[in-house]
């Protein structure tokens, strides 16, 4: 669609920019929310900087993983040239491996300066979602994590993509995705504006959007998608977060809040 | 400590501007990532243990900007889990 825009003289990454927007109001709305907690607002700025690094690595990780069969087939040239395999490389995000560095993130943080690990986690849970509905816009705008072929009511055509078969009718599983991020914080918000029983909104959060990765991605057409087994590494991750979030939800060894 | 503490300020704010520098090399701003990290860690140290001080604040933001930029400018050609697609361009 619109990879990127020039800002500047400097072409800017419209799929970066829409990230750093989620992340932006993402964090403006935990500072909103933090006294229900009773978080000062430092510690959510500085624990958010800790799960945005977590994120970065975490989702550059899981990538690498990814594509680590590609890499050993292109080994040759890759080695012959470094500098393409740095493009590769500053490519590719995955979300499941951001999400779980996120965590770890804010475990790393909860541990140092001595706050409540589910208590960071509940404030932020709400707004995953909303950060991951501008991310899954920055996809659409640069043509990745693209849908099967479909040319139905609102089907989508890239022109000038890297990543999407330009010129073929798709299906925007992008904006599908993001619309339901979208849609489920809203009662997302709702729910969570009193204190909950610690954990309990962010395993709604992980069983909500494991089950709706799980089918969002048979629609998925990219051709890298980890299979195993019939599988994607994303489905397969949803498989384990189900459980974690309902021990989470059902967690009874917490004490209760409501 | 108040030296200590002092340093890690310095080293933070150093970092940070260095992180800011890298945002125009394009794919290198990677390197502006890794010191934007180093710097916000300590930064944020810093911050924790003397809250008042002005130069770690400066730090902090300075890395948080630096990262920002830097994340921005490093996934400049974007592409999320299919990136090897992208092998066909560079072929």
């Amino acid at each position: 669609m619109l990879p990127t825009i020039e800002v500047l003289g400097r072409e800017i990454s419209l799929y970066g920019l829409m990230g750093v927007i989620g992340i932006f109001f993402g964090v403006i709305a935990a500072i909103y929310r933090r006294k229900i907690y009773n978080i000062n607002k430092e510690d959510v700025i500085f624990s958010s900087c800790y799960a945005g690094i977590g994120l970065l690595i975490g989702a550059k990780l899981l990538f690498i993983i990814t594509i680590i069969p590609d890499l050993i087939k292109h080994k040759d040239l890759l080695l012959a040239n470094p500098k393409l395999l740095l493009h590769i490389l500053s490519g590719g995000l995955v979300f499941y491996g951001g999400l779980i560095g996120a965590f770890l993130g804010f475990y790393i943080y909860s541990k140092q300066y001595k706050i409540d690990f589910l208590d960071i986690l509940d404030l932020i849970a709400p707004s995953i979602p909303l950060i991951h509905g501008f991310g899954r816009i920055g996809c659409f705008t640069a043509g990745c994590c693209y849908g099967i072929e479909y040319d139905g009511l609102f089907h989508v055509i890239f022109q000038r993509s890297q990543a999407a078969p330009n010129g073929v009718a798709l299906l925007p599983v992008q904006l599908i995705s993001s619309g339901i991020n979208f849609l489920g914080c809203i009662p997302f918000f709702i729910y969570a504006r009193k204190k909950r029983k610690p954990g309990k909104i962010i395993g709604i959060y992980l069983i909500f959007y494991s089950i709706a990765r799980f089918t969002i991605e048979f629609f998925r057409g990219d051709v890298a998608r980890g299979i195993f087994f019939g599988v994607s590494t994303s489905q397969w991750i949803s498989l384990v977060l189900i459980p974690i979030g309902l021990w989470l939800y059902f967690n009874k060894f917490a004490p209760d809040q409501e | 400590m108040e030296n200590n503490n002092n340093g890690k300020a310095t080293a933070s704010l150093v970092l940070g501007i260095v992180s800011i520098v890298f945002i125009f090399f394009n794919v290198y701003a990677f390197i502006g990532l890794i010191l934007a990290i180093i710097g916000l860690i300590i930064g944020i140290q810093a911050q924790k243990e003397s809250p008042e001080n002005g130069m770690a604040k400066a730090g902090v933001v300075l890395s948080i900007i630096g990262l920002v930029l830097c994340a921005i400018s490093f996934i400049a050609c974007a592409i999320c889990i299919g990136a090897f697609s992208s092998l066909r361009y560079f072929y």
